[in-house]
């Protein structure tokens, strides 16, 4: 049962996770056992998170120096190809071996997972036009629902990747969508913050939650989206969440977060977090005790994680050192564990050695923490 | 010691301001060129009036995005490449309506400029960075209203198209003085006092300057003719703009125009381009702003590049059909391009190694990419171009020597373009 | 201080001190019998220098009227002082006028227009800065003292602290653009002694071989160590302790030179060295922001320096000035290269120009009243018939001169009959559009008569211009209009908006307009008023 009054400890941090690339996305298996990344490098990323391999003891003098204790290494299986562009969503299902991937040129691969190198079990090279902006499974596993940068929405049989459903009516760069726990609706949320509910009986909209605020125009630039939205587990709240853009270019922004009553509609908070020229909410995910665990991103150097129950004035953790530029969030099906990706490596503009072959990209390290109960 | 950066305007020259001059001998079709020492081409440029399109795309945009992208690589970014309609050339996905026009562009691919500075890099890049003289080079729009001369449209010879605020913009001129400055449209809209007032009618107006000018007449019998025809110059020239208020007036423009060019800024602001050329305006240049996408530069690129793509798709293809492309300089470009690397707000930084342009028209090679970067995007592997070969290559292909031409800034002859680059002929038609 | 709140500006005169000025011109005392000395010199040697050229003629009366109340009172003269000196007989008629016009309260604000124009060219306004030049300007401030106020001014005065805008204003950060103390190092050079060090930043001048890069970096030395003071609500400046000399080399040749403050031409000073904590006359003070005033001060050194009577530059700088605010060319020209290179056109008329206003403890009135009473000031601008036009230089017509933004304000005011207007003219709204309309971009010199797209559609289409010539309330055009006889009409029309009598062939032109469009003749009034004021011969003092 979810423990609505006590509040965690901070969480602890158990490992750093480093990668060579940027990552979109980071989920965990159902059984806990692995980690999967999305690349942006096109390729889907594992890491074997069963068999921890301790460092080799440091010498007495190094420990004295560094009084951390050493942190376990989990080791890398091999990525999966396919993909171009970016691979930008991955989700798991919940019940079968099957993971499922998106990327920015359109593609969606179901993947068997039983095996121990996933094998595609469908293709589908031209799922969307371009850009898979989000993806998800319904509760039981059975459909996937899909949205992206051509405005449409579709709805996918997991088992074969046949289209089940097209849903017309968005009308706008569809960023993100969640399935309520009961399966009847879908939320989808675009670039201008209208999030509409559809009825999936019919294919028809139902209504609409105002997160204009997520959206400015600046100049020419439609600035900002419904970047996030989440249910928590009993389906009674919808998140919705993004930024309030201050400008574009730079894109300074407010990261909030909206939270609505499902049964009617009513707004129950608005959330700030942090300051206005951070940037955007990029991954709520709801923890079991009853409180979201939130990851932002913003100006190089900016960002955070935090934790927040529903209602309250302010996070009540959060943790914005060390940590720049989160972008994913996962939780660890044991509710004990959690994962974030920052960011790592250099921004701005110095003169460039690219000539002479050096010329490091970022990277996404993965922080994986503990929590204490 | 702080560098100099003004040993300014007219410093070396004995009348400080010759606008009284100027204005006269506009007036009288010679618009300051014996501040000009090439004897040669000012009969050749009289015979069709060449006029240049400038759109800045300030902050700078992205190349991997619009006109040099590299799918499927390190730096490349989440988006496709799309064939355009010259084969073996692609653009980003981003551009589908300007890759239908690549048979009309020239593609530059090899810049490499020397500035990763906004606040220097627009100016550098704008007035040609040519070797540190001590002298404030005048902005390309200067240059050009001053080395083409005026025309015979009546209107002002330099105007510019941008957001926000307008006014009579004179510092871009350099030390070729105020006059050379641009009249800005501020978001598009007409000068100050430009509408005729209601209590004046077409009659009085046309009345009222039959008056003023007989009355100058009749002072000019016995005064020196400089003044009033300076005055009548200035006059004229208001008259003339009031008169094109159809310029200025959205509703004039068909439904399907405003559909193709869009109706965002920038789509507005270069069908208003379009028509300023049409008018005979010899320099319109037309800014977008906001393009500096240190975050969230594929979502903020997704929305620039489309919104730059259809308008400027369809003035070239206007321009094009009229004809009026043989004529008309087209370029579009920013202060540099963006860094292959994307850093941890999904931006792309300021990056003036390795970036692109595009420019169409005058005296320009259709259909062509010149210059190339190598596999990732992160150095020119071409002969690296700075924005003193744009200089020179633009100025020729307005038919201007930009080797032979020089100012006369009293006495201080000073090379239009940076005398360590040269044109580049394979963008020369 | 804002002029609508000032009672002497002199548009805002009541009818009362309009009146008592045109009485006193009408009753013609304070007789000057005679040109003094010094004009009949300088007429002297202006023709010398013509040699068997003749001089043009003198300008008459209508002109003259004009002209000196254009120069003297910053306006036109209405269609009442005008008439009335032209009907004077007195054979000294010019001389009465040049003196009640400079003894008149409307020259002090002449001078104020005009000396913002010429130090601040167009970068801005204060009200410490209007109010200083208003105190200095009634008081006829000596050049040399108000120099001295500018150039370290004292934050102590309340009256004059306002001087700091000189410098602030140039100081200003704008944008991402660096503090520009060169440019502060060129303004004090271009318009206190006619030189224009900008090439000798950074070498020695290429084409003035006068123009030395250690002149620029004497000054240059002073105000790099200064500041804009953020302690005081006002424009104050302040100055940091100056330790070292000034290191600079040629761009050419890249030798290292050194030189501490130093006025352009003179002697370097030896900067003084002090002890640890002995450097501050008054120690800065943190918590009220005080940056301290050091004891070596080099502003002072300067105020002390540059305008001193032995630095002939200075001298021959204003002279030079005036000469061109009244002759409407510098003897210098421009008047910022006063170098070998660039002579004057007639060198010993500067001379003695210069040596006169030294000799007169740097007066200026005395000295705008010394040329306006030449016959060079009060030569006609017509051109001699049958021959090429003269060089300006020659002075042998006078020659045309710019009306400033303020003088256009005040002039459209007196030509419409506006400023008669019962209701209060809003001053500081005409006084903002015509500066913006008329006035040149911030930074550069209003030397020439320079129209602009902008001052075109101003006048063709801006209300407040149009309103003008609405008629109401016995304005020109509304007295026009209850004049029946189209002669006097033209008579009226011409003498209010440009201080003559129209010819036979304009009054003729006047009738046949005013016939051809009797149905519409409040119109046609409203036009004729307009073209004149639109007309070349109005916006100039000729």
């Amino acid at each position: 049962m979810p423990n609505e009054t006590t509040k965690p400890q901070p969480p602890k941090p158990v490992t750093i996770i480093k990668t060579e690339r940027q990552i979109s996305s980071i989920r965990f298996s159902p059984d806990g056992k692995l980690l999967f990344a999305a690349g942006r490098d096109g390729k889907i990323h594992r890491w074997d998170l069963s068999q921890p391999q301790m460092p080799v003891e440091e010498s007495a003098d190094a420990k004295k120096k560094n009084s951390k204790p050493s942190e376990p290494v989990f080791p890398e299986l091999p990525s999966l190809s396919g993909h171009d562009g970016w691979v930008s969503q991955i989700a798991l299902h919940p019940k079968s071996p099957l993971l499922v991937s998106a990327d920015t040129w359109g593609r969606l691969i179901g993947w068997s997972t039983a095996e121990e190198t996933p094998k595609p079990l469908w293709n589908v090279p031209a799922a969307h036009d371009g850009w898979i902006r989000q993806i998800a499974l319904s509760a039981d596993g059975e459909r996937l629902a899909t949205c992206g940068l051509d405005q449409a929405i579709r709805l996918w049989s997991t088992a074969d990747g046949k289209k089940l459903q097209e849903i017309v009516g968005q009308g706008e760069d569809v960023f993100s969508l969640a399935f309520h726990p009961d399966g009847k609706s879908l939320v989808a949320g675009d670039l201008k913050g209208i999030v509409k509910q559809w009825d999936l009986a019919d294919g028809k909209a139902v209504r609409e939650f105002d997160a204009k605020i997520l959206y400015m125009l600046s100049f020419i630039q439609d600035v900002g989206g419904v970047r996030v939205l989440a249910f928590d587990i009993a389906g009674k709240t919808l998140a919705v969440a993004g930024a309030k853009p201050a400008s574009g270019g730079f894109v300074e922004a407010l990261p909030l977060v909206k939270f609505f009553n499902w049964s009617d509609g009513a707004e129950i908070q608005t959330l700030n977090i942090g300051e206005k020229t951070e940037g955007f909410v990029h991954e709520l995910t709801f923890h079991p005790d009853g409180y979201w665990i939130g990851v932002c991103s913003g100006q190089p150097g900016r960002g955070r994680f935090f934790f927040h129950r529903t209602g309250e004035p302010q996070p009540f953790f959060t943790a914005d050192k060390q940590m720049p530029n989160c972008h994913s969030v996962a939780l660890h099906p044991s509710g004990e564990r959690f994962a974030v990706i920052s960011n790592a490596g250099t921004s701005g503009q110095q003169k460039s050695k690219a000539r002479e072959g050096i010329y490091p990209g970022n990277s996404s390290p993965i922080h994986l923490f503990e929590l204490l109960r | 010691m702080t560098p100099n950066p003004l040993c300014k305007p007219w410093e070396h020259r004995l009348s400080r301001r010759q606008w009284l001059g100027s204005a006269a001998g506009a007036a009288a079709g010679a618009f300051g060129l014996g501040d000009i020492t090439t004897p040669a081409f000012a009969a050749d440029l009289k015979k069709k009036y060449k006029q240049v399109l400038f759109v800045w795309l300030d902050g700078g945009i992205s190349q991997l995005e619009s006109w040099d992208p590299k799918p499927n690589t390190e730096f490349g970014g989440p988006f496709r490449t799309i064939p355009t309609s010259i084969p073996g050339v692609h653009f980003s996905e981003l551009l589908p309506h300007t890759a239908k026009q690549m048979q009309h562009l020239a593609v530059v691919r090899s810049l490499c400029t020397q500035d990763d500075a906004h606040s220097s890099g627009i100016e550098r890049i704008q007035r040609g960075d040519p070797k540190n003289r001590g002298v404030v080079y005048p902005y390309f729009s200067a240059a050009v209203t001053k080395l083409l001369g005026p025309n015979d449209s009546g209107l002002p010879p330099s105007v510019w198209i941008k957001p926000m605020s307008g006014g009579f913009i004179y510092k871009d001129a350099g030390f070729l003085g105020p006059q050379y400055g641009s009249l800005a449209f501020g978001d598009g809209k007409p000068p100050e006092n430009l509408l005729r007032h209601s209590s004046v009618s077409d009659q009085d107006l046309l009345e009222r300057s039959q008056l003023r000018t007989l009355a100058d007449k009749r002072y000019s019998q016995t005064h020196r003719a400089g003044s009033t025809e300076a005055n009548s110059f200035v006059y004229d020239m208001g008259l003339e703009l009031m008169k094109r208020q159809d310029l200025f007036d959205a509703s004039k423009f068909s439904p399907r125009d405003v559909e193709r060019y869009g109706t965002h800024d920038l789509g507005r602001h270069l069908l208003l381009a379009r028509r300023m050329l049409e008018a005979g305006v010899t320099f319109v240049k037309v800014n977008s702003y906001g393009w500096d996408s240190h975050g969230d530069n594929f979502n903020g690129s997704l929305s620039l590049v489309r919104k730059f793509d259809q308008p400027f798709a369809a003035i070239i293809e206007d321009l094009a059909a009229s004809g009026m492309l043989d004529n008309v300089l087209v370029i579009a470009m920013s202060e540099f391009g963006r860094t292959p690397r994307v850093n941890g707000h999904l931006g792309r930084d300021h990056w003036p190694e390795a970036w692109s342009l595009v420019m169409a028209g005058c005296g320009v090679k259709r259909g062509i990419v010149v210059g190339s970067t190598n596999d990732n995007g992160t150095y020119v592997n071409s002969e690296p171009y700075d924005i003193g070969h744009m200089f020179h290559t633009w100025f020729n292909a307005l038919g201007i020597n930009s080797q032979k031409t020089e100012y006369n800034n009293g006495g201080q002859p000073l090379p239009i373009a940076h005398e360590g680059c040269h044109p580049v002929k394979e963008l020369l038609a | 201080m804002s002029a609508s709140q000032r009672t002497t500006c002199s548009v805002g005169l009541t009818i009362s001190r309009w009146g008592a000025l045109w009485m006193a011109l009408a009753a013609g005392f304070t007789p000057i019998a005679f040109a003094d000395e010094l004009p009949a010199r300088i007429d002297g040697l202006i023709a010398a220098a013509l040699k068997d050229v003749p001089l043009g003629a003198t300008c008459d009366d209508a002109t003259f009227v004009r002209r000196a109340y254009l120069d003297l009172a910053g306006r036109i003269p209405s269609w009442q002082e005008a008439s009335a000196f032209l009907d004077n007989k007195a054979a000294n008629k010019r001389v009465q006028l040049i003196d009640t016009l400079l003894a008149g309260n409307e020259y002090p604000r002449r001078m104020q227009d005009l000396f913002h124009a010429m130090l601040m060219e167009r970068r801005g306004d204060s009200p410490e800065w209007t109010k200083f030049l208003q105190t200095s300007c009634e008081a006829n401030k000596p050049w040399d003292q108000f120099v001295r106020e500018i150039l370290d001014p004292d934050p102590n005065n309340e009256a004059i602290r306002g001087a700091a805008f000189f410098h602030t204003k140039r100081l200003d950060k704008v944008g991402q653009q660096e503090t520009d103390y060169p440019g502060l190092t060129r303004d004090v050079g271009r318009l206190f002694l006619g030189m224009d060090l900008q090439c000798a930043q950074c070498h020695n001048h290429l084409f003035i071989e006068s123009y030395k890069q250690v002149d620029f970096q004497g000054l240059y030395t002073v105000y790099q160590n200064t500041f804009i003071r953020n302690d005081l609500k006002f424009p104050a400046i302040g100055e940091k302790v100056l330790t070292k000399k000034a290191d600079f080399s040629s761009v050419f040749d890249k030798v290292a030179l050194t030189t501490g403050p130093r006025v352009p031409g003179g002697k370097e000073i030896e900067i003084p060295m002090f002890e640890k904590n002995e450097e501050y006359l008054v120690p800065p003070d943190k918590k009220t922001n005080f940056p301290g005033t050091p004891r070596f001060r080099a502003m002072q050194f300067l105020a002390t320096e540059l305008p001193a009577t032995g630095n002939k530059a200075f001298a021959s700088n204003i002279a030079n000035r005036l000469w061109f605010v009244m002759m409407g060319r510098g003897l210098v020209n421009p008047l910022d290269q006063q170098h070998a290179a660039n002579r004057p056109s007639h060198p010993e008329l500067l001379e003695l120009l210069s040596q006169e206003i030294v000799a007169q403890k740097f007066d200026m009135k005395w000295m705008l009243r010394q040329l306006a009473l030449t016959e060079t000031y009060q030569r006609a601008t017509v051109l001699p018939a049958g021959t090429e036009p003269p060089k300006p230089e020659t002075y042998r017509i006078a020659n045309e001169k710019r009306l400033s933004a303020e003088q256009l304000m005040n002039s459209v005011l007196v030509a419409t009959g506006s400023r008669d207007k019962p209701r209060e003219v809003d001053l500081d709204k005409f006084r903002a559009a015509f500066v913006k309309a008329f006035g040149n971009v911030p930074q550069d010199p209003e030397v020439e008569f320079s129209p602009s797209l902008k001052s075109s559609l101003f006048v063709l289409n801006d209300p407040l211009v149009l309103d003008c010539l609405t008629p109401q309330s016995g304005n020109l055009v509304e007295r026009l209009l209850k004049t029946t006889d189209s002669g006097a009409l033209a008579d009226e029309l011409y003498l209010s908006v440009l201080t003559r009598k129209p010819t036979d062939e304009e009054r003729a032109a006047v009738a046949e307009y005013l016939t051809k469009n009797a149905e519409r003749r409040p119109a046609a009034v409203t036009n004729l008023s307009w073209a004149l004021l639109a007309s070349t011969e109005f916006c100039l003092n000729h």
